[in-house]
């Protein structure tokens, strides 16, 4: 039995690590490790916006986002995903949920435009409901 | 609420996976010198428009294909030692995962389709790795021949070896060599050879 591979693309498991949750490493670390330490390093102090924060990708890149040290927003689209995500990663500066449908999507979006400049806050944590 | 939180600087960065009104939405979150790392692929292969105006910020506009890795060896092998330090590091953790069965495959991707799954979702090939009684796909031992490859059948015209060149090419040999002291002398063997 053998396997084809490309080389640099795989890693040796970890010895404490099962061979599922090593599955879900390598697809979603490479693409967010690639993004933001290849061409632009992301650097400590700075802010980052993430979307879809609670699937595969998002996940990985607020881990690694708050590992180097950045200030970290991110949306989700349903309550589970939302506690889930504060619940794992409490150091979040801000979860925006919204609602998987382009009505309210389109709504929550001339929401940023128009508060913007308006108002500013000091809360440590804003938790915005745009579903209603 | 991202002006809002960030006193309406915006932010520095934008790792964006969404696609068109949303897609200009999270460009506008973008403050003075910020970065757009778009892994989306949606607005790119559509050659969708972005409004200009935003580049006012001076913002960057990177769009990140991870899938090109496999064609650049040189950044591979960057980005895999990054990972490899984090991974050992204990920084890179494994995500939440949501497990089905090989052959429940249609509902792991209607179940993925949904958009309600935390993390990833995996596909269970194996119950356990350690047995090949749990191996799931059976395997028919064929030989495989490679065609730009010349095989060479010493005595290739007797029975035996024109029925290798016929097993041969059945495997995917193009390039055959056939040595005979005599050459073609029966009418079966032409027509084999044919």
């Amino acid at each position: 039995m053998f396997a084809e591979y490309t080389h640099n693309l795989t890693w040796t498991v970890p010895s404490s690590m099962s061979l599922k949750d090593a599955a879900t490493i390598p697809v979603v670390y490479t693409t967010v490790y690639y993004a933001f330490f290849f061409y632009r390093p992301i650097s400590s102090g700075k802010s980052i916006l993430i979307h879809a924060g609670s699937g595969g990708i998002g996940l990985a890149a607020i881990r690694v986002a708050l590992a180097y040290g950045l200030d970290v927003f991110t949306t989700v689209s349903t309550e589970p995903k939302k506690k889930y995500i504060m619940a794992l990663y409490p150091q979040l500066k801000g979860i925006i949920q919204f609602i998987r449908s382009f009505i309210f999507v389109s709504r929550l979006y001339s929401t940023f435009g128009d508060i913007t400049l308006q108002r500013k806050t000091s809360e440590i944590r804003v938790i915005v409901h745009l579903n209603k | 609420m991202i002006l809002v939180r960030t006193e309406g600087k915006g932010v520095d960065y934008v790792l964006n996976s969404l696609s068109e009104d949303k897609l200009a939405a999270s460009f506008r979150c973008l403050g003075q010198g910020g970065v757009f790392l778009e892994i989306g692929k949606f607005d790119i292969m559509n050659n969708s428009k972005l409004d200009m105006g935003n580049f006012a910020k001076e913002i960057e506009f990177r769009a990140v294909f991870a899938d090109n890795l496999i064609y650049l060896p040189k950044e591979r092998e960057i980005v895999h030692k990054m990972v490899e330090k984090d991974l050992r590091s204990g920084l890179i953790q494994p995500l939440n995962s949501t497990v089905f069965q090989v052959n429940d495959i249609e509902n792991a991707f209607r179940f993925l389709s949904t958009g309600k799954h935390i993390g990833k979702v995996l596909l269970q090939i194996r119950d356990n790795e350690k047995s090949e009684l749990s191996l799931p796909i059976k395997v028919y031992n064929r030989t495989v021949c490679d065609p730009h490859m010349v095989y060479v059948i010493a005595g290739g015209l007797g029975g035996f070896g024109l029925e290798l060149a016929d097993w041969f090419i059945l495997r995917g040999a193009r390039k055959i060599v056939l040595s005979s002291r005599r050459g073609i002398t029966t009418g079966y063997q032409a027509y084999r050879i044919k």
